[in-house]
């Protein structure tokens, strides 16, 4: 139980990261579709960057600035209007795919998969043994990559800032009312930027957890959706982290499940299906509670 | 005139160097890279037949792509349509009793284009029924698609005889005849050609095709015009689906003759790309296509030779797209000073 438990965090963690990056391009009202490719690109240049210089802070700070640079990208390309939002995203997605798969080819000489001893991977935040031991919070202390504790800190740290601080509003009102923005003297244009560049940061620290946290490898598609997952959950919770929290350990939750499930013996294809079965319930409920849900 | 023609130009120019400076990263020279690209996309008939039976599923995932972004929805499950499409081919075309003629690949191909058009018709359901974004729930589709045919052919459809992941072979009566002995130039080409025809008409020669047009440009007037916007959705969705299963179908009767997991590879997106990259127009994404499959059999053959990584040529297709669309923005910016000079 304990494990099953373990493994959502560390399984939620890339979710929650990347739907609070989507939340904050959702905010800003240019939705990034293209999360999972900014995900996908991070892992990879992390790893990279990881196993060349031996050290698991320049990975951490490649695959951040990746990411970052590809969000700011995007939104620039939304805020100079180069064309629609969807397509852009799509466009993200698909050079990831390719640049990654290229990338794996050009400079380690493999197809599908990179993985070595030699990547450091992230160290575990070393935790006192009887906050270990508490029931619950202690599988979430123990023995967890450096993001995983992160990303708790992440998400009170976004609240905060959405909600708290003059950036957060400036942030909301850009995706509502960029006018209103511009009366009081801050660019639309700027925040927007902003919003991009944090939202891809956020989705690179997904990705870093992904290679360097999660496992130590990178492998084609090793995001597997989750960006996708990620979106979906940003879209149903609109800027309420302590919801999108939830929506996140649910589907780490499910995820943990379909990995305990394929251990047992049932076909792997059936609990695979478990987080995109999940993600499209979800989908449905929202209508059921609220009409218009359109992005 | 002058200006947006040089700015035109320039968007072309860059990717092409962009491209060639990809491509001399490799140990060989540029050169010697080019010519084992153009030697193998282009040279000699029978590389222009494999380009041909290349561009085939690629040109049906376009259309597919591009009947939906016609009316203003987004299938990005065009992937999963693809492989149901190709699964209930390879189905009928292994598991039936020989069927005569033209009946058995006949059958096959209506139920890949039936599969995949239920399929998409359902998530324009959804999205018309729910309001529940497209992009989300076809991609989610997708991947439930994929893992449910890999599960397939997995367990129940595995062939016995093989330990990996894949269907027996399809009678010889499922297959698509071949054109042109030796190559993989099939029946098959006949149904591109047939589709692109189609989705010609459609789009160009009906009401059905312009209510689509029209509903891509603004949903809100398509539904004051009293036009059934749903409707519209769940059809133009169908057809998108039925095009998708029809490459999926491609894929297995004309091409590899059995279905396996990831058997598609990049097929579907590239055929979004396409879609996108032409603008939806039926003729010009043929083109594409064919020029697209011609680069990519190049880049397979450039592998052979050099150490050029065949997935480059993805990374190549993509930055030409972006700097298409980046070029179409900058030529509209530019006419339309001169407009506003005038």
């Amino acid at each position: 139980m304990s494990s099953l438990l373990e493994s959502a965090f560390r399984l939620s963690t890339p979710i929650l990261l990347a739907g609070l990056g989507g939340t904050l391009t959702l905010l800003a009202g240019d939705l990034n579709i293209g999360l999972e490719g900014l995900m996908l690109l991070s892992a990879f240049v992390a790893v990279a960057a990881d196993y060349w210089f031996q050290s698991w802070q320049v990975g951490l700070i490649a695959g951040l600035l990746t990411a970052a640079l590809a969000g700011a990208l995007f939104s620039g390309a939304a805020v100079r209007k180069w064309g629609n939002l969807f397509v852009l995203g799509i466009l993200l997605n698909i050079l990831a795919v390719s640049a990654t798969s290229m990338g794996l080819q050009a400079l380690f000489g493999v197809k599908g998969s990179f993985s070595s001893p030699e990547i450091v991977p992230l160290p575990t935040s070393a935790v006192p043994e009887w906050l270990a031991g508490l029931p619950i919070i202690g599988s979430f202390l123990n023995q967890q990559p450096l993001t995983v504790h992160l990303t708790a800190v992440l998400a009170v740290g976004a609240a905060l800032m959405l909600y708290r601080t003059p950036f957060g509003l400036w942030v909301r009102a850009v995706g509502e009312y960029p006018l209103a923005l511009q009366g009081a003297g801050v660019s639309p244009e700027r925040v927007r930027l902003l919003a991009g560049v944090m939202g891809g940061a956020l989705c690179g620290l997904a990705g870093v957890h992904l290679s360097m946290g999660h496992l130590q490898m990178f492998s084609e598609g090793m995001t597997a959706g989750r960006g996708f997952v990620a979106l979906a959950a940003a879209i149903f919770a609109r800027g309420r982290i302590g919801l999108l929290v939830v929506l996140a350990l649910i589907f780490g939750a499910a995820e943990s499940l379909s990995i305990r499930m394929q251990q047992s013996g049932i076909p792997a294809h059936f609990p695979l299906m478990i987080p995109y079965l999940a993600t499209l319930i979800l989908l449905l409920v929202t209508v059921v509670k609220r009409r218009g849900m359109h992005v | 005139m002058n200006a947006s023609a040089t700015r035109k130009l320039a968007w072309i120019l860059l990717p092409v160097a962009l491209a060639a400076g990809l491509l001399s990263t490799g140990q060989t020279s540029l050169t010697e890279a080019a010519s084992a690209l153009l030697k193998s996309g282009f040279a000699g008939p029978d590389a222009l037949a494999a380009t041909v039976a290349r561009a085939g599923p690629l040109i049906l995932a376009g259309l597919a792509a591009a009947v939906s972004f016609r009316s203003g929805v987004m299938n990005l499950g065009v992937e999963g349509q693809v492989y149901l499409g190709a699964m209930a081919a390879a189905w009928v075309g292994f598991s039936h009793p020989p069927f005569p003629g033209w009946l058995h690949a006949g059958l096959a191909t209506l139920l890949a284009m039936l599969v995949g058009a239920t399929a998409a018709a359902a998530i324009g359901w959804i999205h018309e029924r729910f309001r529940i974004d497209e992009v989300i729930t076809s991609i989610m589709f997708n991947y439930l698609a994929v893992l449910f045919t890999a599960y397939l052919a997995t367990y129940p459809l595995k062939d016995p005889d093989r330990w990996s992941g894949t269907t027996p072979l399809v009678l010889p009566t499922a297959q698509y005849r071949p054109l042109w002995l030796g190559t993989d130039l099939t029946a098959g080409l006949v149904l591109v050609i047939l589709a692109i025809g189609v989705v010609l008409w459609l789009f160009y020669r009906t009401r059905l095709g312009f209510a689509w047009g029209l509903c891509g440009l603004n949903r809100s007037v398509t539904a004051w015009a009293g036009l059934p916007t749903g409707a519209l959705i769940t059809s133009s969705m169908a057809l998108s689906g039925a095009l998708a299963g029809l490459g999926g179908a491609l894929l297995v009767l004309g091409l590899h003759h059995r279905f396996w997991a990831g058997l598609a590879g990049s097929v579907p997106w590239d055929g979004i790309l396409l879609a996108l990259l032409a603008d939806n127009r039926p003729l010009l994404l043929a083109g594409l296509g064919l020029g697209l499959a011609a680069f990519l059999n190049g880049m397979t053959g450039a592998e052979a030779v050099t150490q050029i990584p065949s997935s480059m040529g993805q990374v190549i297709v993509v930055l030409f797209l972006i700097s298409a669309l980046l070029g179409r923005r900058q030529t509209r910016q530019a006419l339309g000073q001169e407009a506003e000079a005038a």
